[in-house]
């Protein structure tokens, strides 16, 4: 946003009336404020390309009469132009007068029936994630872990609204020796392929239709201290595979 | 723009899918039939691709479903959702750098099938001038053409006032610009579009003057 001096400065500069300080200053606003510069740009059309008279500034645009010229303007082009505009605005219409696709429009549905689920996991998980968290932590402290092997081998992947989820593959939920990676999303066939405890976690899981929708990752760290991965993210359409070298708390998890 | 018949009903509808349940969802899927076109439409424009747009389709009306209680009414539903699939169409093209048009032959021409009564609206619309020119369907492939090489910033928009018919208002909150930067893009995009076409139709007019 520009305050009101500003915008009486940036008058000036375009009708190259400032001078020393007032130019400098001017070019420093311009530089600095992504406003400033549309709001030169403004003035430029309404002034040189239109030729409005130079009493009618920015404020003026809320004015009927003004904007009605304006739009005579634009809209007075020629014969060309208007057959442009009526193709545009013919041909699209035509495009948005479709008849909805049931297909996508399923798709759609079974996104939003899949979300009202996750949020009722997410509801129950956050009142079951204390007990969770505390067998993660009972698993880390049993299997005695020193050095860094235990820094590699304390790599716990868990989701936990998956372990909620109905049809979640048990033994990835249960056995925290074999696998521990746990999907948050795409419940609807879970899945979960690897894990490579030595240098990091490597898991694969079934495709999903969000893109923004990636698991949330939580492993124990030797100190006994939960850590989380930041969010992944990737194309829908892409087998996301979660990937990490697990060494460090900011741990990189990719799904595409 | 919806009359206000049409926005009240919407309005009804985005009430009823916010509280929910059965009912909610019967609404949420009214609401994404009636504009599950404009926004598909829209994003196919901005991509070019449709199996991309389908996603961003999807993608945009869980958004939409996701914040459904946020909207606030302060502009249009539709300038609302469009808004969201603009921003994810801009996300997709900068992920997959595809700033630069690179895919010309999707998603088609829109006049394929243009049926008599479509050529009566066009050319009640742009007088016998433009008859002229829409009785080749040719022109209306060049202007889809044309269309797909301009920049992202010209393209769109062309597509939130010709193809969704957003009032510059609503431009400018989709946008986040000031209205007098939604009219001067707007002029700029069609003079783009002007120059792009004008060897075209001085090539089939050679005595247009043009």
């Amino acid at each position: 946003m520009l305050t009101r001096e500003q915008a009486l400065l940036l008058d000036k500069h375009h009708d190259r009336e400032t001078r020393g300080v007032e130019a400098a200053e001017a070019r420093a606003l311009l530089e600095a404020n992504p406003d400033a510069k549309r709001y030169l740009a403004d003035l430029e059309f309404l002034h040189d390309t239109l030729a409005l008279p130079s009493h009618i500034d920015r404020e003026g645009l809320g004015d009927a009469a003004i904007h009605a010229r304006i739009m005579a303007e634009i809209e007075a082009c020629s014969e060309l132009e208007e057959a442009t505009s009526a193709i545009l605005t013919a041909g699209f219409r035509r495009e948005c007068e479709e008849p909805a696709d049931p297909a996508l429009l399923a798709r759609i549905m079974a996104g939003v029936a899949e979300q009202n689920q996750q949020r009722e996991r997410v509801a129950a998980a956050a009142t079951a994630s204390d007990s969770l968290l505390d067998r993660l932590r009972s698993w880390g402290s049993g299997w005695a872990f020193t050095g860094a092997v235990a820094m590699a081998a304390a790599l716990l992947a868990v989701t936990l609204s998956n372990r909620l989820a109905p049809g979640a593959p048990e033994s990835a939920q249960t056995d925290p020796a074999k696998t521990t990676i746990i999907n948050n999303y795409y419940v609807q066939a879970p899945r979960v392929d690897s894990l490579t405890p030595t240098s990091g976690f490597t898991a694969s899981v079934t495709q999903g239709s969000q893109a923004d929708d990636t698991a949330t990752v939580i492993w124990l760290q030797p100190n006994g201290t939960l850590a989380t991965a930041p969010k992944g993210s990737g194309p829908a359409s892409s087998d996301p595979t979660l990937a990490g070298s697990g060494a460090s708390p900011a741990l990189p998890v990719h799904t595409d | 723009m919806a009359s206000p018949e049409e926005e009240a009903r919407i309005r009804q509808l985005i009430a009823d899918s916010v509280e929910g349940g059965k009912r909610g969802n019967a609404a949420f899927a009214q609401v994404v039939t009636t504009y599950q076109s404009r926004v598909r439409a829209f994003c196919i424009r901005m991509v070019r691709n449709t199996a991309d747009a389908d996603d961003l389709t999807q993608q945009t009306f869980l958004k939409v479903w996701q914040n459904l209680a946020t909207f606030r009414g302060d502009t249009s539903f539709i300038a609302w959702t469009i808004r969201i699939a603009r921003n994810l169409c801009i996300d997709l093209l900068r992920k997959s750098n595809r700033f630069i048009p690179t895919d010309t032959t999707e998603p088609g021409n829109a006049f394929e099938h243009v049926t008599d009564d479509q050529s009566d609206y066009l050319s009640a619309s742009a007088g016998m001038s433009a008859l002229k020119v829409l009785e080749n369907k040719e022109t209306a492939e060049k202007v889809y053409d044309a269309l797909d090489q301009m920049k992202v910033q010209q393209r769109e928009i062309l597509l939130l006032y010709h193809h969704q018919g957003l009032s510059y208002l609503e431009i400018a909150t989709v946008l986040d610009i000031p209205q007098g930067t939604v009219m001067s893009r707007l002029f700029h995009a069609r003079k783009a579009m002007q120059f792009e076409l004008r060897s075209f139709y001085e090539k089939k007019n050679p005595t247009s003057g043009e």
